[in-house]
């Protein structure tokens, strides 16, 4: 089958590799039907995320159909002919942390978890095609997909519904939904969030679900700034304005309820503190350039909320945890709880309510993903969202 | 010995692809080989000391399930994969084989010394054993209704001392480590019905980065086998 392989920095390959087979009992095998490529694997593609091996496959949007499934996979939940979307994070359903629906945090999927724990004390789940710190599941930007736990994660999905449609249940939307979640939103709540990629764009109309009464969204994309005033916000192009000054002015100085970095470890920005962490970076002194978290530390009104989805992967310095401290601030994060929203947000699209299909800026076929991740890093050609197809091109059987 | 291998053998090939400070590096760890060998001998003279270890867990279980499954030793190998295989004896006796360092396999005689009835296991090997050991397991009441914390201790003698923990540590398979390890699989056991693995999934070339990064991540030692035995062929599938 064709698989996109990661092959070392800014080098991705699509090879042709062998079929994935069941491995353990609750195994399920899924054919893919549509596979994205996420904004955190931008991180994996510039090689800054420590513990990804050459030939790993990436991927951990997807959907489609299960063509096999394991002896001990509860068939009242799971059936081969079910259409499914597979949820980013791989959850056992036994543990503690599942029984309490945190189920990133899940104790039993990751595999490499003694390795996570010497950084972080504890291991978050097994995640698809990410490192192997996270396991080292081979990806969905496939043509096929081993599913560990296939009868926790995997949601049924109406015929009715385009892929398109429901295929980014399998992480931004919820993780945008979760975000805004995370903003503790109280009706008429002001939300600024730095990042209009996807995940910004979804948290930007989940937090007007939320019953945020305004949005602001910064970044520095025309394309983007763009969709998230489609989106209902008002917006702040960083490379036109002074964020910090913007914020004061447009809130009379009291700053926004809720700050949500949607952007994380690669941070753009201009000035002192951004070329410090970019040198720092660049000699792997770093892991993460933290300039949007700062940011939002610094805006953050007294007694409010930092929210980030961006992704963070190791020990960051010049965090101004004086502000932090002396201005009462809440900061909640985490890997997407999946399971909590697959379904809830599922409801949501089948009413009419949002389509998030509106993100998406190109399709192509599996063959075009180096090339794909290229203008996406790059943010060429309008790019904000691919999908890919894994079977464009290929002889019906 | 099969460190000096390796490292000739990476060292002729840095030399054949021209790269001296990978050449160089071997070479040092052909030096390191010899003096480790060195050291070996030294040891394997001195009086072997104990390594003892100890790991707990919270799991999502009963105590009854987690005491039955460990009290029937045929289990253990199960989630301690270094244990060849768990026979019972006479009372309260059993039979035990571990896949030892370089190919060698190592087995001792076993007997039950403290027993109760979903709180706690101990076991000790028979006196005249190879490898001598004790080790016990203690279930008690967990932080929630739903759940017990277990408590393994493990106690080894390695044959060699030093050296065998050397080699132990080489192989992924330093007391401290393989407790934890033994007892998460444990859990995970108990609470999903199989260990989580990648042992054997499908990936594209691997080349040198992929593989050494497969070694450093004791991916190699450490990743539980697939637990699905029935050895089914992959299929080409309908599209």
């Amino acid at each position: 089958m064709k698989a996109v392989c990661w092959m070392g920095k800014e080098n991705m390959q699509v090879h042709e590799v062998p079929e994935p087979r069941i491995l353990n009992p609750r195994d399920a095998i899924v054919r893919v039907t549509a596979t994205c490529i996420c904004g955190s694997d931008l991180h994996l593609y510039d090689g800054l995320v420590p513990t990804l091996a050459q030939g790993d496959i990436l991927g951990h949007e997807f959907m489609g159909e299960v063509v096999e499934t394991g002896p001990g996979v509860d068939s009242g939940k799971l059936k081969t002919g079910d259409r499914v979307v597979v949820p980013f994070t791989i959850a056992c359903g036994g543990c503690g942390p599942c029984h309490e629906e945190l189920w990133s945090l899940c104790d039993n999927s990751n595999p490499n978890a003694w390795f996570v724990e010497k950084m972080m004390g504890h291991s978050p789940s097994g995640l698809f095609g990410y490192t192997h710190m996270m396991g080292g599941y081979a990806g969905g930007q496939a043509q096929y997909v081993r599913v560990p736990f296939a009868d926790v994660g995997p949601i049924k999905v109406p015929q009715s519904l385009r892929d398109d449609q429901v295929v980014f249940l399998s992480d931004i939307f919820p993780t945008g939904y979760m975000a805004a979640e995370n903003c503790n939103i109280q009706q008429g709540d002001t939300v600024a969030i730095w990042g209009c990629g996807p995940i910004g764009q979804f948290a930007i109309r989940s937090a007007f679900m939320l019953g945020a009464g305004r949005v602001i969204a910064i970044d520095h994309v025309p394309e983007r700034l763009q969709m998230a005033r489609e989106g209902g916000a008002e917006t702040l192009n960083f490379d036109d304005v002074n964020v910090l000054g913007a914020l004061r002015e447009m809130t009379g100085s009291k700053g926004p309820d809720a700050c949500m970095d949607a952007v994380g470890m690669e941070a753009s920005g201009h000035g002192i503190q951004y070329l410090y962490d970019r040198v720092k970076q660049m000699l792997r002194l770093t892991q993460d350039r933290i300039g949007v978290l700062r940011e939002c530390i610094q805006a953050c009104r007294k007694g409010g909320t930092v929210s980030i989805p961006g992704v963070y992967a190791g020990f960051d310095d010049k965090v101004p945890m004086g502000a932090f401290m002396n201005k009462s601030l809440t900061l909640r994060t985490g890997q997407t709880h999946m399971m909590r929203y697959m379904k809830p947000l599922l409801e949501r699209i089948e009413k009419g309510e949002i389509d998030p299909s509106f993100v998406i800026s190109h399709r192509l076929p599996i063959e075009k993903a180096p090339e794909a991740y290229r203008i996406f890093r790059e943010k060429e050609d309008h790019c904000t969202k691919v999908v890919l197809d894994p079977w464009a091109g290929a002889a019906a059987a | 010995m099969p460190l000096m291998l390796l490292a000739g053998a990476v060292g002729a090939y840095s030399i054949i692809r021209g790269k001296p400070k990978l050449a160089a590096t071997a070479a040092l760890g052909a030096v390191g080989a010899v003096a480790m060998r060195r050291s070996a001998e030294k040891a394997a003279t001195a009086q072997s000391k104990p390594n003892a270890a100890v790991a707990s867990f919270v799991i999502r279980c009963s105590r009854e399930r987690a005491y039955k499954l460990w009290r029937d030793f045929e289990n253990l190998p199960r989630f301690m994969p270094h244990l060849q295989s768990v026979t019972r004896g006479r009372e309260h006796q059993s039979h035990w084989t571990v896949a030892g360092p370089l190919g060698v396999h190592l087995s001792w005689n076993a007997a039950i010394v403290d027993d109760v009835q979903n709180e706690r296991i101990s076991w000790r090997s028979l006196p005249g054993s190879l490898v001598v050991n004790e080790g016990a397991i203690e279930f008690r009441p967990g932080p929630t209704e739903d759940s017990i914390v277990a408590t393994l201790r493990m106690q080894y003698f390695l044959p060699g001392g030093a050296v065998g923990k050397t080699f132990a540590t080489l192989l992924g398979r330093n007391p401290e480590f393989t407790v934890r390890e033994d007892l998460r699989r444990f859990k995970a056991f108990l609470e999903t019905g199989e260990i989580a693995t990648t042992a054997g999934q499908t990936h594209g070339p691997r080349g040198i980065h992929g593989h050494l990064q497969n070694i450093l991540l004791r991916e190699t030692s450490n990743m539980p086998k697939p637990q699905k035995t029935a050895n089914v062929q992959p299929i080409r599938r309908i599209a």
